[in-house]
């Protein structure tokens, strides 16, 4: 079998492209044959879809005249016009009551007019409202006027075309209560229905409007005249059915298809006129399918002829293809041959660069070698602060080995550290703008500060990243130098060493508002050479200027380190106290005074000037202020005034510029020389105040000096007390009234009525002070011959504040010589417990102001019983001082066994009446202290 | 005349009150732009001042105040205030006299409302031109055996006729407005005249009619045309009571110029045809009864 159809076929293999082309013209007669029978489809569903198009026209014109009669029909049962003919049945006239009906009607057809509209085209020309007799009560519109009343008897809506006026009519009948009551006509615009007929003309396909008799209606259009002519065989064609027009029909419409198409019971048809083409398009007739059948089969033949030439032309492409192959290949190839060219030429362009580069930064090195190695001195070092190198003048500057320096910080060097903020900000500058300078004091080996400027350069790698610092070491000591120079120049005398006057204002500005915190006193000297003019005119400037330093030296000795010597200006200095310690204006006058004095004894002693010895006096103006002045220039001019005021007065002297502080010091001055003077001539006295204890004994007696002045009678220990503390008059008034007391010990000695009694005398911490007094003490009493148990030496806890431990060897001794001692004033001062153990003490003394409130106040009175405690804790006799009152004795008694002093029971007495007293009282013996006080 | 014997007799009363006065009266055309707002005197009427916040005369006032730049504010009155309300004191006539008295705040600054122009207001008050025309009519109820009259063109024969037709019939009257029986002689001719006294809105008399509280009513043209529409088949016009009316903005006696800068307002409204608008707006058909007034200048 299989070789049999090997046979059959192998002859035929030689042929396969004629066998081929055998089936692709059997399936060409087959596509033939289906092509026909669709052309054949094709006409029918034209034919189809004309009716259907045609139909849809002619319902849009039944629908457009079904709608005019809706809305005449709407109008006639509008409100409007109901409510116009119920008005009119209740007989209101047309003039008074009828018009708001009637207008409102006219308003409803205005307003259909206006609004009713197809396409932007107002649909309704003219509404009227016939009543039943006929008359328009109401007319609206632009139509042409035309009397319809015969039109309106109709029973039911109806909807006409007046082909004559070309207007669609509409009509409805008005009916109130089942009667005919007149009729609504609309009319409307024909040519609205103009969308029926696409365009005038008979080459293509349109659609028109006929009436039943064959007039034609839409579109109206004088070159449509064929088909006016044959409107009457065009009302007669069959509906419904597409068909070629009859023979009889006009020459211009021969070879036209006709479709007539009712509109519903209206008697009118929408009729399409159009070509062959119109209808079913350009399409062959289906014979033309096998003329196609033919077409292909040559069509075949062709083909294959092309396609063998194809072969023919694709051996040929096969060539040329491979030709270019071969030709690219060898283009590759020269191109790559070029590119390895291109390629050493540009390795030996950069080698070139690179050798002409390092050259540049070999000779760059060489010149940052010689740099690194100038005269100024500069390290490198690394990311860290780690001093890689030092270059000679850094070594030299700072006197370290190269060993020394490596390896270390940049901080070994530095003179003083300075504020963190001032680190931070460097290195906060350094990493910002790659650089820092600033003054940077470095510390050398030798100890010696060295004033330099220091550079700080940055140095980082290609990545950005910090990897040296390179830090230059300028010399400005000579700039420093000047600065200090400049500022000395700015604020010192050259000629003296002082504060110039620049400086004196800012010190007195500082002065006056410290004071104004602290609320002491200053004081302000201005001092002013007597006569210098006339020495400077007889022995010259030269002599005049050596005076000027010779004094101002002495009147820096004269003042306090915190003090201010200024040279104001000429021969003119002055001195600043700037702080008296002290808010009293008496205390600070008096201090202020001293210093003033002070000034005026060291210029008692001549000048030495060279060959010449010179004698100079000054004159002092003293302005106080207080924590209130604050105007500098004002305290200045006081000063100056007063100065003047002094030299007026003789020079050599001393003046306030306030009269009252002028008044006072020279008061006191009077009082001091004075009292000097009585001192030496021993006017003074002595004056006892009697000790009583608590059983009512007289134990002894207060010594309290007492100074009869010649002209001014007894002046109060409180007045000139300080004035003898001040001036050192306290040290010869202390011996008097010792030597005094001593003397009055020993008389009362050889009186057995007196010999029991003790004298207590009041040191003062000056007199403590003295490196002999305990020599001089024992040295009086040993001469007046007074018994030591009998003294007894009053201290005041003033008198311990400094050097405590001398005050204790003095007290010990003396006491070791049966001397005994009273703390006065006791509770008023300062005193340290822990010392108050160690004192050897006999007394303590309530102060006379704790003793006067005690009554009253209540913190008084606790002092009071703490010392009363105290003392017998540490068992020592209490003195209540200042007892004036029953009451307070009372007070005190209840509080223990005391001794007590006071006006209560007798006033300070002279020596006489003491003695009488004393006598008295120990005859009196134990009649007790009401009866002494009686007696007294 | 009536009219300057009234002028005449309140210039007396004036100026017994001058001093009164004086602080009472309201604000002049430059007093109002200072201030930046006109107050727009209004009653809920007919469809001048609806009540909803619109109407013929808001429509016209909100026109004026944007014409002089300042901000619009309706008030509402009623008929028997609104005098007061302008002016400051209180209008009352009494034997042919108007009476000013009293002294009470000022809360307007213009009338606008279908204000009839009567003498004894044109007395205390400035009109401008006319805003619309009015008659007063006489309606009754559907089923009145009262009959319409036919109507004629001699109007003091139709109103002759329809006070004829009256008769002994209650009559319901608003005194103090349009509707006031005194400005159409009424009082004291044996008319049955019931005054209608719960409300001041003139829009409640036609309900009252209906509701058997009087026989007849007067009501104003403006008015019967909404009634006529509103209670149609239930109400009837009989005739007119009145010659032909004219409505107006009234303004404060020293305020002419403001009256006159609206009369400008007025006139240019007219010409724009913006009037005519409003017109067949708020009243449609009015203008088919007043023809010649609506007439256009030739």
């Amino acid at each position: 079998m299989r070789q049999f159809l090997v046979r059959l076929l192998r002859p035929l293999a030689s042929h396969w492209p004629m066998i081929a082309g055998g089936a692709f013209l059997l399936s060409m007669f087959v596509l033939i044959g289906d092509l026909y029978t669709s052309q054949t489809e094709l006409r029918r569903n034209a034919d189809l879809k004309a009716q259907s198009e045609n139909a849809s026209r002619a319902r849009a014109v039944g629908d457009f005249l079904s709608a005019r009669r809706r809305a005449a029909v709407d109008l006639a049962t509008s409100s409007d016009v109901t409510d116009y003919i119920a008005n009119r049945d209740l007989g209101m006239s047309a003039q008074y009551g009828l018009f708001a009906n009637l207008a409102a009607i006219e308003r409803r057809f205005q307003t259909m007019i206006a609004d009713v509209r197809l396409r932007e085209q107002p649909i309704n020309l003219r509404v009227i409202f016939y009543d039943e007799f006929g008359v328009a009560q109401v007319d609206s519109g632009e139509a042409a006027p035309v009397n319809l009343a015969n039109e309106i008897s109709a029973a039911a809506p109806k909807v006409w075309i007046d082909e004559g006026r070309r207007v669609i009519v509409a009509v409805a009948p008005v009916t109130f209560k089942g009667r005919p009551r007149g009729a609504i006509a609309v009319e409307s615009e024909l040519n609205l229905l103009i969308g029926l007929a696409d365009a005038p003309g008979l080459t293509h396909p349109f659609h028109f409007l006929l009436t039943a008799d064959g007039e034609l209606l839409l579109p109206h259009e004088p070159v449509l005249s064929p088909i006016i002519t044959a409107g009457a065989i065009l009302a007669g064609l069959p509906e419904g059915h597409i068909a070629p027009l009859p023979a009889d029909a006009p020459a211009a419409l021969a070879q036209m298809l006709a479709l007539r198409t009712p509109v519903g019971d209206t008697g009118l048809s929408v009729v399409l006129l159009a070509s062959e083409d119109d209808v079913y398009g350009r399409r062959n007739v289906p014979i033309s399918s096998f003329y196609l059948g033919i077409f292909a089969i040559v069509l075949f033949i062709v083909a294959v002829g092309y396609a063998q030439m194809q072969r023919n032309a694709e051996k040929l492409r096969n060539k040329f293809v491979e030709s270019n192959r071969r030709r690219a290949e060898l283009a590759e190839h020269n191109q790559a041959l070029s590119d390895e060219i291109a390629r050493r030429e540009a390795i030996e362009g950069d080698l070139e660069r690179e050798r002409a580069a390092l050259d540049i930064t070999n000779a760059q090195l060489r010149i940052a070698a010689a740099a690194f190695e100038a005269q100024e001195g500069m390290i490198v070092s690394d990311a860290r602060g780690v001093i890689l190198s030092a270059n000679h003048a850094f070594l030299t500057m700072t006197g370290y080995d190269r060993d020394e320096v490596v390896g270390a910080t940049p901080a070994q060097f530095r003179a003083y550290r300075r504020e963190t903020e001032f680190y931070q900000k460097m290195w906060a500058t350094l990493e910002a703008t790659g650089g820092w300078q600033g003054e940077m004091a470095v510390r050398a080996r030798s100890g010696e500060i060295l004033a330099r400027w220091l550079a700080i350069s940055v140095v980082r790698s290609e990545a950005g990243e910090i990897t040296n610092y390179i830090g230059a070491y300028y010399d400005i000591s000579e700039l420093k130098n000047a600065e200090e120079k400049i500022r000395e120049l700015a604020f010192y005398d050259q000629l003296t060493g002082l504060p110039n006057r620049t400086l004196l204002i800012d010190r007195m500005r500082q002065a006056v508002v410290s004071n104004g915190r602290s609320r002491a006193y200053g004081a302000l000297l201005f001092i002013d050479i007597d006569n210098f003019k006339t020495l400077n005119d007889t022995l010259g400037h030269d002599m005049g200027d050596l005076l000027l330093k010779k004094a101002a030296q002495r009147l820096r000795q004269c003042v306090r380190a915190e003090d201010t010597v200024a040279r104001f200006g000429g021969d003119e200095f002055v001195v600043l106290l700037g702080n008296l310690e002290t808010a009293e204006a008496a205390t600070g006058a008096v201090r202020a005074e001293a210093v003033g004095e002070k000034i005026l004894a060291s210029f008692t002693e001549p000048y030495q000037l060279n060959l010449y010895e010179y004698p100079c006096t000054p004159s002092i103006g003293v302005a106080l202020f207080s924590p209130e002045d604050q105007d500098v220039d004002e305290l200045l001019k006081r000063a100056d005034l007063a100065m003047y005021d002094a030299k007026t007065a003789g020079r050599n002297g001393l003046r306030f510029f306030d009269p009252v502080m002028q008044t006072m010091i020279s008061s006191r001055a009077a009082l001091e020389t004075d009292l000097r003077e009585d001192l030496r001539k021993g006017r003074l006295l002595l004056h006892f105040q009697p000790q009583i204890d608590h059983e009512g004994r007289l134990l002894g007696a207060e010594a309290l000096a007492r100074w009869p002045h010649p002209q001014k009678g007894f002046i109060s220990p409180a007045e000139f007390i300080p004035v003898a503390e001040s001036t050192g008059l306290i040290l010869p008034l202390g011996a008097f009234v010792l030597e005094s007391a001593c003397r009055r010990l020993a008389e009362w000695n050889r009186d057995p009525a007196l010999r029991h009694l003790t004298i207590a005398v009041n040191v003062s911490a000056l007199q403590m002070r003295q490196k002999n007094f305990v020599e001089q003490t024992l040295a009086t009493v040993e001469k007046t011959g007074a018994d030591p148990r009998r003294l007894q030496l009053e201290l005041t806890e003033s008198t311990l504040v400094s050097n405590i431990e001398d005050v204790i060897a003095k007290m010990d001794r003396l006491k070791a010589a049966g001397i005994g001692f009273a703390l006065d004033d006791f509770g008023t001062g300062y005193s340290s417990l822990s010392y108050l153990k160690r004192l050897p003490l006999d007394q303590l003394k309530i102060d006379r102001s704790f003793v006067k409130d005690v009554l009253v106040d209540p913190n008084d009175a606790a002092i009071a019983r703490m010392i009363i405690a105290l003392g017998q804790s540490l068992g020592l006799d209490v003195v209540a001082e200042g007892v004036e009152t029953e009451e307070q004795y009372a007070f005190l008694a209840d509080q223990g066994r005391l001794t007590y002093q006071g006006f209560l029971f007798s006033r300070p007495l002279p020596v006489a009446d003491f003695e009488i007293f004393a006598k008295a009282f120990r005859q009196r013996g134990d009649s007790g202290s009401a009866r002494l006080r009686a007696a007294v | 005349m009536a009219l300057t014997r009234i002028v005449r007799r309140l210039l007396l009363v004036s100026l017994l009150s001058a001093p009164f006065f004086a602080t009472a009266w309201a604000a002049d055309l430059e007093e109002i732009k200072a201030r930046g707002e006109i107050r727009h005197l209004g009653i809920r009427y007919a469809n001048f001042v609806t009540g909803a916040g619109d109407g013929f005369d808001v429509e016209l006032m909100q026109g004026f105040a944007k014409r002089i730049g300042v901000t619009y504010k309706l008030v509402y009155t009623d008929f028997y205030s609104v005098l007061r309300d302008m002016i400051g004191k209180d209008v009352a006539r009494k034997d042919g006299e108007v009476v000013l008295s009293g002294d009470y705040p000022v809360k307007g600054d213009v009338i606008s409302n279908g204000f009839t122009v009567l003498p004894w207001r044109e007395a205390v008050v400035l009109y401008s031109e006319p805003t619309m025309p009015s008659q007063v009519l006489v309606v009754a109820p559907a089923d009145s055996d009262v009959r319409p009259i036919q109507g004629s063109a001699n109007i003091a024969a139709d109103i002759g006729e329809t006070r004829k037709s009256i008769g002994a019939k209650r009559l319901l009257v608003m005194e103090r407005t349009c509707l006031d029986p005194a400005n159409y002689g009424l009082r004291n001719t044996g008319i049955d005249l019931k005054a209608y006294t719960r409300s001041t809105n003139l829009n409640e008399m036609v309900p009252a009619l209906l509701s058997k509280e009087a026989d007849l009513t007067l009501l104003d043209v403006p008015d019967a045309i909404l009634d006529l529409h509103k209670w149609s088949g239930r109400i009837k016009v009989i005739g007119p009571i009145s010659q032909q009316q004219l409505l107006a903005t009234a303004f404060p006696k020293d305020a002419p110029h403001l009256r006159d800068e609206f009369n400008v307002y007025l006139r240019e409204l007219k010409a724009s045809g913006a009037y005519d608008h409003m017109v067949d707006k708020y009243y449609p058909g009015i203008r088919r009864y007043f023809p010649d007034f609506f007439a256009k200048p030739s």
